[in-house]
């Protein structure tokens, strides 16, 4: 494995990107089968109570949902190669502008949250690392794990409760006004499920990061940097940060993971228009092309963060592109 | 290996465990998170005998009473039942269930890692890209798929997150098996010629145990909170039985009249997660100081 | 990033929130309504669900229509419409002048399209959609034909008395048929009637916009737009409203009613709905198979307590499957079961089951009028413990539950709402031995006298004949008890003050033309 593509970055990212495909390959056979595992048939569903049973048999065919599992897979998979995702069963409409369109209000709301999570999280998780033990420390771990602890559904109730409907601060659905609006009102709309979402994801990321560079800072050459004098901020800034980056980088890319398919909650109660409130129906609904597509899109992109956080890793530690 | 060098490493562990023991103690919130497991644990496990009420008992006519009502100290839900009863009897539906799913992820995921680990080559290629596959797929998502393919309940709820949970202890017992297998006194003891199962049995599963108990307990949290939110979504447990994501659920329409019936529930469910996490902080920092 | 940055970055975001919460005020001449869920898609033929319709039926009309407020039938695109005397023929004069959204002009031949389209299997539009409703409304007609362009001709197969009442269902509302050559499959987002509103933008997942229609032939409507937003959850609902961030919705938390109607800027406005919520229990298990043990059932719930604690008073007690909307056919003889576990016992154990039984009882976790299954389901669960009956609930999402209805379950709750205000959609559909499962007859019931009344409804034309016919009918199914009979839902529409002239309508359409705002 080590050799193929030869070395250097090129080399490594052939390598990651040889890895990856067998895993969208599993993730695409793996909903195929468990969509298909479950009762419910597609057809009857969307024709309703009122259909008879030709009627039923019928649109099966047309679906081509009596042919063979495997010749099913496969027609599908061919498709989607070619940049076709087919059609949801009961809208009727074209998969793939429908889940790109709700793929961009959940990048929305991910965004809004790891940027909540990233900026309160890194700068807790820092301070406290370097402020060992101290009252800072003390209390910003407590938060943390509080909020590491809290429901992110029943986080959302509760704001929702307080600030939409008892100070009528902030509204409490939706992505957008009626009436429609700009960035301004998408950023009002914006603010509670993103602190929803961002907050278990900053509590997770300041204990990480605590943890990840309290290791640094323990190592030999930060002391010995520090016995020449350097001044504390130059010390963290110079030698901490920059080896802390592979661990932190981590974390936030399992973040960008948790956070694209963990939405499901807060967008289901925020009544947000993204990806995962949409699945859940689409999922009740047996309509297979819509699952299939909105899962194979998130896996893609999840693969596709990977596979950023991985070159980055090898872009600054050397070492690493000889696995 | 000769019998001196097995007691000399047996008793360095007695003494760490004694030390381990000491270090917890000594951390008010470890011992803060023990207390709240502790008092989750008694509240299911005596809730017929704590419960005030018959947690499905219906009285129409004293719904959404406020906390405090006579008869009812943490008031009652949209059919009447006593919250406070209900909140016991959701205390041992979601903690049964939260460690019997840990349990099985933990099992079954250890067991994978463990034959990822030892067997190697592309059985353990194998292995890793099913657990990677498994981690590509968007996590409640999955558990949603599995439960629209099992039928909603309790057990099927249970089953799919730990499912959902298998590469997680996959992983870290695999990292810990290659580990091992490196260590010097490992070489050494096969340089003695001591057979691979013993190896196994005395050397790995040792190691293994700290990461997995912390592990575990941090994880616990993590899946009573997914188990209610299935529950939340409607699929878990069944009426009349509930748990506190459905009690969650079902009181969200009537927040502006009776807060205090989705209030409770969340704070049900945090207390729990909250005594599990802070349990786990303080074994994770007594039993392995390197990872503090 | 230092948490000196994060303060900064907080404050700004905390100045732009501030500034951008003046929200402006609503305009003069557009609405907003906020419903359950969005459009699925806007092709009437293929519709099955409420929301579509009513987005939709602001766009397309049929030949025939229903009298606002009523069920009773006006002329719709066909201004006059004659009827053969054997029953057979119907030809239908159409309405001069009307024009589709895109111009094009209603005629005859747009008319055929329409319904060869769905009728016509080999024909080259047919494969454009798919038709839930053709056998139901089209199965009995033998062919649709052009007399002149403003003239059409629709042959039966068999005499049907509904057939009317069929016109004016959503799947049989003409659209313009260059729309669809043009279209294809993709006419399901843009659709092209002859209806007051027209189609100006669909952001899936955000908000669907009409604008009036100038050109209408009843007169253009007096608001200029109305804008549609899903607000799936109830509690969103009822604070949308309150703040007057949408101007009129429905099916909001029945609790907070009371709080509503006290509003001074809110108008709360019920009306009895065609709606009937029941129980169905299959005849075939060996306990439900006996007459008295269904009767016990009904013997058993406490539907007064339902409604006044669950429903909050917004459904009234439902003793036939007809409710008084239908007018001269409901039978309206006195509640026939009232609250009486003791004779529920006593009955029960007449027949054999002074132990009870054991039965497994399907509720769905949400669906179209089910009202508040789970809730109602938990209740009924324990009216029927107290006598006995031990019920396992077994809760399902709707799709699945659908596929577990029509397969016969021992014990299973819906909730029929039809659109059309003729008595045999309801009874013939729901209570026929024709219409065993994977048909809506979900508990096999079968008396060959309701048959025949039923069968014979079909075909009589006369209005008091029929009217005696249905009425028996009832009388014999209440006998029978092949339901737990629950509720009639009433419809509660929950709108801001400023909307006027809003009339509620009893298959839950929200009909807009004849709307204004102050």
């Amino acid at each position: 494995m080590a050799a193929v593509g030869g070395g250097g970055l090129q080399g490594y990212l052939v390598r990651r990107i040889l890895l990856a495909l067998p895993v969208l390959v599993g993730v695409s056979l793996l909903v195929f089968g468990v969509m298909r595992l479950a009762p419910g048939d597609p057809a009857a569903i969307m024709l309703g109570a009122q259909a008879t049973r030709e009627d039923v048999e019928r649109l099966r065919r047309d679906l081509g949902l009596d042919r063979p599992v495997a010749v099913q897979y496969l027609q599908w998979m061919g498709r989607v190669l070619q940049g076709d995702l087919g059609r949801s069963i009961p809208l009727g409409r074209e998969v793939l502008p429908e889940v790109l369109l709700r793929f961009k209000a959940t990048v929305v709301l991910t965004a809004g949250a790891l940027v909540i999570a990233i900026s309160l999280g890194l700068g807790a998780g820092i301070l406290s690392a370097t402020r060992q033990y101290s009252w800072l420390d003390k209390l910003s771990m407590a938060v943390a794990v509080t909020g590491v602890s809290l429901p992110v559904f029943w986080t959302g109730i509760m704001l929702i409760l307080v600030f939409a409907l008892t100070l009528r601060w902030l509204p409490s659905a939706g992505m957008a006004s009626p009436y429609g609006g700009g960035l301004a009102d998408l950023l009002w709309h914006l603010v509670l499920p993103a602190v929803t979402l961002g907050t278990a994801s900053a509590a997770a990321v300041a204990r990480l990061t605590r943890s990840s560079v309290l290791e640094i800072i323990r190592q030999d050459y930060v002391r010995a940097a520090r016995a020449k004098g350097l001044a504390e901020r130059a010390v963290i800034a110079r030698h901490v940060l920059k080896n802390a980056f592979n661990p932190i980088l981590t974390v936030v890319g399992v973040q960008v993971g948790y956070l694209l398919g963990g939405a499901i909650l807060t967008e289901t109660v925020f009544s947000w228009p993204g990806l995962g409130s949409m699945m859940v129906r689409a999922i009740q609904a047996r309509d297979y092309p819509l699952v299939q597509g909105g899962v194979l899109l998130i896996a893609t992109t999840f693969v596709l963060v990977n596979l950023i956080v991985d070159l980055l890793y090898a872009v600054f530690d050397p070492r690493i592109r000889y696995e | 290996m000769s019998s001196a060098a097995v007691t000399l490493a047996a008793s360095a562990g007695r003494s760490s465990l004694a030390e381990a023991a000491r270090m917890f103690r000594k951390s008010g919130s470890a011992v803060f998170g023990l207390g709240l497991v502790v008092v989750l644990g008694i509240a299911a496990g005596l809730a017929p005998l704590l419960a005030p009420h018959d947690p499905d008992a219906i009285d129409t006519a004293r719904r959404l009473a406020r906390p405090l009502t006579t008869g009812h100290v943490l008031g009652t839900d949209e059919f009447g039942r006593d919250l406070l009863s209900r909140l016991l009897y959701g205390a041992r539906t979601s903690l049964v269930v939260g460690l019997a799913a840990t349990a099985l992820a933990a099992a079954a995921g250890s067991g994978l890692g463990l034959l990822a680990g030892f067997v190697g080559r592309w059985v353990d290629q194998v292995v890793m890209r099913s657990i990677d596959t498994l981690m590509a797929f968007p996590y409640f998502l999955l558990a949603i798929a599995i439960i629209a393919t099992l039928g909603p309940g309790l057990v099927n709820g249970m089953v799919a997150v730990a499912i959902v949970n298998i590469p997680f202890y996959g992983r870290i017992v695999r990292a810990t098996v290659l580990a091992v297998k490196q260590t010097e006194y490992v070489e050494a003891a096969r340089a003695l010629g001591v057979s691979e199962l013993r190896l196994s049995l005395t050397h790995v599963l040792r190691n293994c145990l700290a990461p997995l108990i912390v592990a575990v307990t941090l994880n616990v949290g993590g899946m009573i909170t997914a188990l209610a939110g299935l529950s939340f979504l409607g699929l878990g447990v069944q009426p009349p039985t509930s748990d506190w994501g459905s009690m969650l659920s079902s009181s969200r329409q009537y927040m502006n009249v009776a807060p205090h019936v989705a209030a409770l529930p969340g704070l049900a469910i945090f207390l729990a997660v909250l005594g599990f996490n802070l349990l786990g902080d303080g074994l994770r920092d007594a039993l392995d100081p390197r990872l503090r | 990033m230092s948490r000196r940055r994060a303060w900064g970055i907080g404050l700004v975001l905390l100045a732009v929130v501030l500034v951008s919460a003046a929200v402006a005020a609503p305009p003069k001449d557009a609405m907003v309504i906020g419903l359950l869920a969005e459009p699925v898609t806007m092709d009437p033929p293929q519709i099955t669900d409420l929301n579509s319709t009513r987005v939709i039926k602001r766009m397309f009309e049929g030949l025939t229509a229903q009298e606002l407020g009523t069920y009773k039938i006006v002329p719709g695109l066909a201004q006059s419409w004659d009827i053969s005397k054997d029953g057979l023929t119907y030809t239908f004069h159409l309405r001069p002048n009307v024009k589709f959204h895109d111009g094009t002009p209603l005629t005859a031949e747009a008319v055929k399209f329409c319904f060869d389209r769905q009728l016509n299997e080999q024909g080259p539009f047919y494969a454009t959609g798919t038709y839930p409703y053709v056998k139901g409304f089209l199965g009995n007609v033998a062919g649709v034909e052009v007399v002149n362009p403003s003239t059409v001709q629709i042959r039966l197969k068999a005499p049907l008395t509904p057939f009317l009442q069929y016109l004016a269902h959503h799947s049989l509302y003409i659209y313009s048929p260059e729309a669809l050559k043009k279209w294809g499959k993709d006419v399901v987002k843009h659709p092209v009637g002859t209806g007051p509103f027209k189609l100006e933008a669909w952001e899936p997942g955000v908000r669907v916009v009409l604008s009036r229609n100038d050109q209408y032939w009843g007169g253009a409507p007096k608001i200029r737009q109305a804008i549609y937003v899903p607000i799936i959850e109830a509690q969103a609902r009822l604070s949308a409203i309150k703040t007057g961030e949408i101007d009129l919705t429905m099916d909001v938390p029945p609790d907070s009613l009371a709080d509503l109607r006290k509003d001074p800027d809110v108008v709360v406005a019920e009306t009895n709905s065609s709606a009937v919520w029941y129980v169905a229990l299959n005849t075939r298990h060996p306990a439900l198979k006996d007459r008295r043990v269904r009767q016990a059932l009904n013997y058993a719930v406490h539907k007064d307590a339902i409604i006044r604690d669950i429903l909050k008073g917004t459904a009234i007690v439902a003793t036939t499957p007809l409710s008084p909307v239908y007018g001269a056919y409901h039978e309206d003889k006195t509640q026939r079961y009232p609250y009486d576990p003791a004779k529920a016992k006593a009955l029960l154990k007449e027949a054999g089951y002074a132990n009870g039984f054991d039965v497994t009882f399907y509720v769905p976790e949400s669906g179209s009028g089910m009202q508040s299954p789970v809730e109602m389901g938990t209740v009924i669960q324990a009216n029927l413990a107290a006598v006995g009956v031990r019920a396992k609930i077994q809760t399902m999402e709707w799709g699945a539950y659908l596929k577990k209805y029509l397969d016969g379950p021992d014990m299973a709750e819906m909730s029929w709402n039809p659109s059309i205000g003729d008595p045999d959609h309801m009874m013939y559909m729901l209570l026929s031995s024709d219409r065993f499962p994977p048909a809506f007859n979900a508990g096999f019931y079968q008396n060959p006298r309701v048959d025949e009344l039923l069968r014979k409804g079909r075909t009589t034309i006369d209005d008091k004949e029929r009217i005696l016919l249905y009425r028996e009918a009832q009388r014999l199914v209440m006998e029978d008890a092949p339901w737990i009979f629950v509720d009639h839902g009433k419809q509660v529409i929950v709108h801001r003050k400023r909307v006027q002239g809003f009339k509620l309508h009893p298959n839950f359409d929200l009909v807009l033309k004849q709307v204004w705002l102050q």
